[in-house]
C-alpha cells in the first residue's frame, strides 16, 4: 500500500507543516534571547550606573572633606587674629597653625594663606614624605594666577575649586605627575572688603586612586573613567591619552575624539546620569560640577555647568560576549528545535500521506463496490446480522417498489410476504449461525413481495462478507417470474410430449401389429387364391378352355405381385421402425456381393466398382439401401446395349458421396420429385415392373442416417443416384 | 419302417387343403393329423382334452406348426412341446407365411428344428414341402424316446 505517493508530495506536505512550527519556535527562542540580552543590558546599565555613583560618592565625600578643610582654615581664630593685627606673633602663629593642619591631615600638597595683594603669607609644602614651612624670602608673589584673581572674586560662603590638572614646577609640569586640586575661599575684614584667601592644594592622584580601581562586576568593561569639562582624559581607556591638555603641542585626546557620538550626547548634562548607546557602545555619563560650590550645599552643583565627566563604558563586542553563551545556546537549542521539527513534520506528513493514500482508496474502492452493486442487473440489499438492511441497489428500488431511504433500516422481512416470516426468520437466523456463500436458491421456492403488496417469485443467493461493521450479509435477488413461467411451459411441453410419446408408441405398436398381420393375414387369401387357381389349371385343365387358363394365369400373376407388394410395403415399414446401429462397412464390398447375386440371372453388365470409403452406417438398413438402387440399375439397363453399373464416390464440400450410375432407360428430371414417394412409378409395369416403394424405401434408409439421396438422369441416358450419410 | 404321422396345425382351411395337395403331390403317403389351434395341438400331444385315451407314446414323426392360432399361439405351442420331458425331442417345423425376423429367431430360440415360409406361389410351396418331406420324413431318425 505504501510507494503510492512521491517523496516530493511528502516533502511539500512536510514543508508546509514545518514552516509554521519552525516560525513560532524560532520566534519564541528569539524573544527568549532578546529578553535575555534586554536583562543583561539592564544588568550592563545597573553595573555602570553603580560603577558610576560610587565613583561620585567618592568625588563627593572628597570635594566636602576639602571644602571642610577650607572652611575650618578660613574661620580660625588665629587668622582674625592676623587680620587684625598683621605682625609677626600672628604670622607664626597661622604658621604653627598650618604646619600641624598639614601634618595631621597629610592630604594636600600645600597649605596657603595669600594676602589680598597675591602674596603668600603662609606656606606648608609637602616635603620628603612631611610638612616644612616655607621660609619668608622664598614666599611668592601669586597676584597673576587664575586661581588667586578667581577666588578673590568670589563672595562670602563660596568655594573655589580649580581645574583638575597637573602640577607646575617652574613652567613644566612636575614629573613624576602630581594631579592637583585647589580649593580656596576668599577671607573678608570687618569691613567686608577681601583680605585675601586660604587656599588648599589638593594631592589629587589620591582621588584618581579611589576612582580607576572601580570597576563593574561584569568583565569586559565598565571600568570608570574620568574626564575635564573639555572630555580631556583624566582617566582614560588609555593611560598615556591622560593630561594631553597639559601638554600643548602634542596629540591630544578627549572622550569626544574617542566617541564623538557619546560625547555628542552627554556634553553640558550635569546631575544624573545619563545612559545610552552611542555607535553601538553602551555609556553611562554623569557630570559632576565642582568648580564653584556654596559653603553651605553638599556635594556637588547640580544645576551648573559641569566640569568633570564620571563616564562608564561597555563596548559592543564586550557586551556581545557577555551575551555570547546565551546567543549559542539559543542557537544550538534552534537547531536542535529545526532539526526535531523537521523530523516531525517529515514523520507527519508521511504518515498523513499515507492515511490520505489509504482513505483515498478506500473510498475509491468503496465507490468501486457501489457503483458495482448499483450496476449489477439483480437487485441488491446487504443487511447486517439482525436483518436491518443496510444498503440497497436502484434495481432493488423498482423490483420492490420503495425508494432506498424507506428500506434502509427496515429489516428484510418488508421484502418478504407476512405469510412467510416467522420461516425467514428461521432461515436467517440458521444462516447467521453457519454463513456460507449459498448460490441462487434453486432448490427454494421463494417470493418477494412489492410494495403494492404483489409477491413475485424470487431466486436469492447469499454470501456473508465479514466487516468492520460487523458480519453483513449480501443478498442478491432475482425476480425469477419469467423463469418459472418458462419452467411451466418446458414442464407442460414435456407432459405433453411424454404423452405424445406415449400415443406414439401405442401408434408404433399398433402398426407393429398391423403389418404382422399384413404379413400372414394378407398373404392366406393371396395364397389360396394362386393356389387354388393353379388346382384349377392342374386338375381341370383339360375341360377348361384356353381363354380360362389364361385368365388364371393372370389371377395367379395378379397375386403374386401383390405378394410382391406386400413384401416391399412391409420392408418400408420396417426400414421405419428400425434402430439404427451404425458401425464402418465396406460399401464396395457389400455392392459386388449385392451385383453377383443379381448376376445370377445370366445377363451379361458391365459392372465397376470402386473401392470407397467405409462407411458408417446401420449395415442391415444400407444393404437394404443399396439393393433397391442396384436391383434398380439392373433393371433398368435390362433393354440397354453394353449395360453398364457403376458404384463410387466422389467428394463434394469435403464430404463423401457414394453414387450408383447406369446407363439404362433414366428419367425425365421433370418427374424427379416423385421418385422417392411411395408407390411412385415412372415407368409402365410392362416394361419394368416394380412396386414403386424401392425408393421410398432407400430415402427412409438414408432419412434415418441424417443424410439424403438424389438423382441425376435423362430418359434412355442412364441415372445416376447420389447418396450421402 | 412304418409310416408315421404327421402332426399339422393349421387353422385355415385353405392352407390346410393346400398343404396337403403338396403333400400329395410329392407322394407323401403319411398320415396327417389336422389340429386347428393351438390348445387341440397340445392335447393332441399330451393326450388330454378331446385325445384323452390316445396312447401318448405314440408321436408324430413330425409337427408342422403355423405361428397364427387361435387360443394358443405357434411359439407358445412349441415352448410348452420342449419343456416337456417325453416331447423335447419331438420334430417340430414352423410353417408360415411370416417373414418377420422376430418371429423367426424367436422360433429357433424355443428350439424349433426348422423354420419354413409358406410362398404365395404354389409352386414354390410344393417345391419346399417337398425338401421338408424328404428331409424330416425320410433322412432324419426319430429320437429314440419316441420309439417303441
Amino acid at each position: 500500500m505504501t510507494g503510492q505517493f512521491g517523496t516530493g508530495a511528502v516533502i511539500r506536505r512536510a514543508v508546509v507543516i514545518f514552516v509554521p512550527l519552525a516560525l513560532i519556535a524560532w520566534s519564541v527562542l528569539y524573544y527568549l534571547y532578546a529578553q535575555q540580552v534586554t536583562s543583561s543590558r539592564k544588568i550592563i546599565a545597573n553595573d555602570q550606573a553603580t560603577s558610576v555613583e560610587i565613583a561620585r560618592q567618592r568625588v563627593a565625600a572628597t570635594i566636602n572633606t576639602i571644602k571642610s578643610d577650607v572652611a575650618y582654615l578660613g574661620h580660625q581664630e588665629v587668622l582674625r587674629q592676623w587680620q587684625a593685627a598683621q605682625t609677626p606673633a600672628t604670622v607664626q602663629a597661622l604658621e604653627r597653625e598650618y604646619l600641624s593642619f598639614a601634618e595631621n591631615r597629610r592630604l594636600y600638597d600645600q597649605v596657603r594663606l595669600i594676602d589680598a595683594r597675591g602674596r603668600e603669607v603662609v606656606r606648608v609644602d609637602a616635603a620628603g614624605g612631611g610638612y616644612k614651612l616655607v621660609p619668608p624670602d622664598r614666599l611668592q608673589d601669586k597676584s597673576d594666577r587664575y586661581y588667586v584673581t578667581d577666588t578673590l572674586k568670589l563672595s562670602p560662603q563660596e568655594v573655589y575649586v580649580s581645574p583638575f590638572d597637573l602640577n607646575i614646577e617652574g613652567q613644566k609640569v612636575e614629573t613624576p605627575y602630581k594631579p592637583m586640586i585647589r580649593v580656596a575661599v576668599p577671607i573678608f575684614d570687618e569691613n567686608g572688603a577681601t583680605g585675601g584667601l586660604v587656599i588648599l592644594n589638593y594631592l589629587g592622584q589620591r582621588l584618581l586612586d579611589r576612582i580607576r580601581p572601580l570597576k563593574g562586576k561584569l568583565a569586559g568593561g565598565n571600568d570608570v573613567w574620568l574626564a575635564n569639562d573639555q572630555g580631556y582624559w583624566l582617566i582614560g581607556p588609555h593611560p598615556e591619552q591622560e593630561w594631553s591638555f597639559m601638554f600643548p603641542g602634542q596629540p591630544q585626546y578627549t572622550f569626544g575624539q574617542n566617541y564623538p557620538a557619546a560625547w555628542q550626547q552627554a556634553r553640558g548634562k550635569s546631575g544624573q546620569a545619563h545612559q545610552f548607546w552611542a555607535d553601538g557602545d553602551f555609556f553611562t555619563v554623569m557630570g559632576i560640577s565642582l568648580s564653584l560650590l556654596r559653603m553651605d550645599e553638599t556635594g556637588p552643583a547640580i544645576d551648573a555647568k559641569p566640569t568633570w565627566y564620571l563616564i562608564s563604558h561597555m563596548s559592543n563586542s564586550a557586551m556581545m560576549a557577555q551575551t555570547a553563551e546565551s546567543r549559542k545556546n539559543h542557537i544550538l537549542a534552534a537547531i536542535a528545535f529545526t532539526l526535531l521539527l523537521a523530523g516531525g513534520a517529515l514523520g507527519i506528513a508521511y504518515y498523513q500521506m499515507q492515511r490520505r493514500q489509504a482513505e483515498k482508496q478506500l473510498w475509491s474502492r468503496e465507490t468501486q463496490f457501489r457503483h458495482l452493486v448499483e450496476a449489477a442487473p439483480d437487485a441488491i440489499v446487504v443487511t447486517d446480522k439482525s436483518g436491518k438492511i443496510t444498503l440497497v441497489n436502484a434495481r432493488a428500488e423498482t423490483m420492490f417498489g420503495y425508494d432506498r431511504q424507506e428500506l434502509i433500516g427496515q429489516t428484510v422481512d418488508i421484502l418478504v410476504p407476512p405469510r412467510y416470516h416467522a420461516a425467514h426468520q428461521r432461515h436467517r437466523d440458521h444462516y447467521v449461525a453457519a454463513p456460507v456463500p449459498r448460490a441462487m436458491g434453486a432448490d427454494l421456492e421463494l417470493y418477494g413481495q412489492r410494495r403494492d403488496g404483489s409477491e413475485f417469485p424470487v431466486a436469492v443467493s447469499l454470501s456473508p462478507a465479514e466487516t468492520d461493521q460487523g458480519m453483513m450479509v449480501f443478498c442478491d435477488i432475482r425476480d425469477v417470474t419469467k423463469e418459472r413461467r418458462a419452467e411451466q411451459e418446458i414442464a407442460d411441453l414435456n407432459a405433453n410430449l411424454t404423452r405424445d410419446n406415449t400415443e406414439l408408441a401405442a401408434l408404433n405398436k399398433e402398426l407393429e401389429t398391423f403389418s404382422y398381420s399384413v404379413s400372414h393375414d394378407l398373404r392366406a387369401p393371396l395364397r389360396a387364391i394362386d393356389g387354388f387357381s393353379q388346382a384349377l389349371e392342374e386338375d381341370y385343365g383339360d375341360v377348361l378352355e384356353d381363354r380360362a387358363k389364361q385368365y388364371l394365369s393372370r389371377v395367379r400373376q395378379a397375386t403374386q405381385r401383390m405378394d410382391l407388394l406386400i413384401d416391399d410395403m412391409l420392408e418400408l415399414s420396417r426400414v421405419a421402425r428400425a434402430d439404427v446401429v451404425k458401425r464402418n462397412v465396406d460399401l464396395s464390398e457389400m455392392a459386388t456381393d449385392i451385383l453377383k447375386q443379381l448376376a445370377e440371372d445370366g445377363r451379361q453388365v458391365d459392372v465397376r466398382v470402386q473401392a470407397v470409403r467405409p462407411a458408417n452406417a446401420d449395415p442391415r438398413l444400407i444393404r437394404i439401401a443399396l439393393e433397391n438402387l442396384l436391383n434398380n440399375a439392373w433393371k433398368f439397363t435390362r433393354k440397354t446395349d453394353a449395360p453398364r453399373i457403376e458404384f463410387g464416390q466422389i467428394e463434394e464440400d469435403g464430404q463423401v458421396v457414394y453414387f450408383v450410375r447406369d446407363n439404362g432407360a433414366g428419367f425425365d428430371m421433370a418427374y424427379a420429385q416423385r421418385l422417392f414417394g411411395a408407390f411412385q412409378r415412372l415407368h409402365d409395369a410392362k416394361d419394368y415392373p416394380g412396386t414403386g416403394i424401392g425408393l421410398a424405401t432407400v430415402q427412409r434408409v438414408m432419412a434415418k442416417h441424417g443424410g439424403r439421396i438424389w438423382a441425376e438422369a435423362a430418359p434412355d441416358r442412364g441415372a445416376t443416384f447420389y447418396f450421402m450419410l | 419302417m412304418t409310416t408315421k404321422t404327421i402332426l399339422l396345425v393349421e387353422d385355415n382351411p385353405d392352407d390346410e387343403e393346400l398343404t396337403l395337395r403338396a403333400f400329395r403331390k410329392n407322394n407323401m403317403k403319411n398320415d396327417v393329423m389336422v389340429v386347428r389351434d393351438g390348445v387341440e395341438a397340445l392335447d393332441y400331444l399330451f393326450a388330454t382334452g378331446k385325445y384323452e385315451g390316445r396312447d401318448v407314446v405314440d408321436l408324430p414323426q413330425v409337427t408342422l406348426l403355423d405361428l397364427n392360432l387361435p387360443k394358443l399361439s405357434g411359439l407358445e405351442v412349441l415352448r410348452r412341446i420342449r419343456e416337456h420331458e417325453r416331447t423335447r425331442a419331438l420334430p417340430v417345423v414352423i410353417l408360415t407365411s411370416s417373414r418377420e425376423e422376430r418371429d423367426l429367431v424367436e422360433g429357433y430360440r424355443l428350439g424349433c428344428n426348422s423354420y419354413v415360409r409358406k410362398p404365395v406361389n404354389f409352386e414354390s410351396f410344393v417345391e419346399a414341402s417337398r425338401q421338408l418331406g424328404l428331409y424330416w420324413l425320410l433322412l432324419n431318425e426319430v429320437p429314440p424316446s419316441s420309439a417303441t
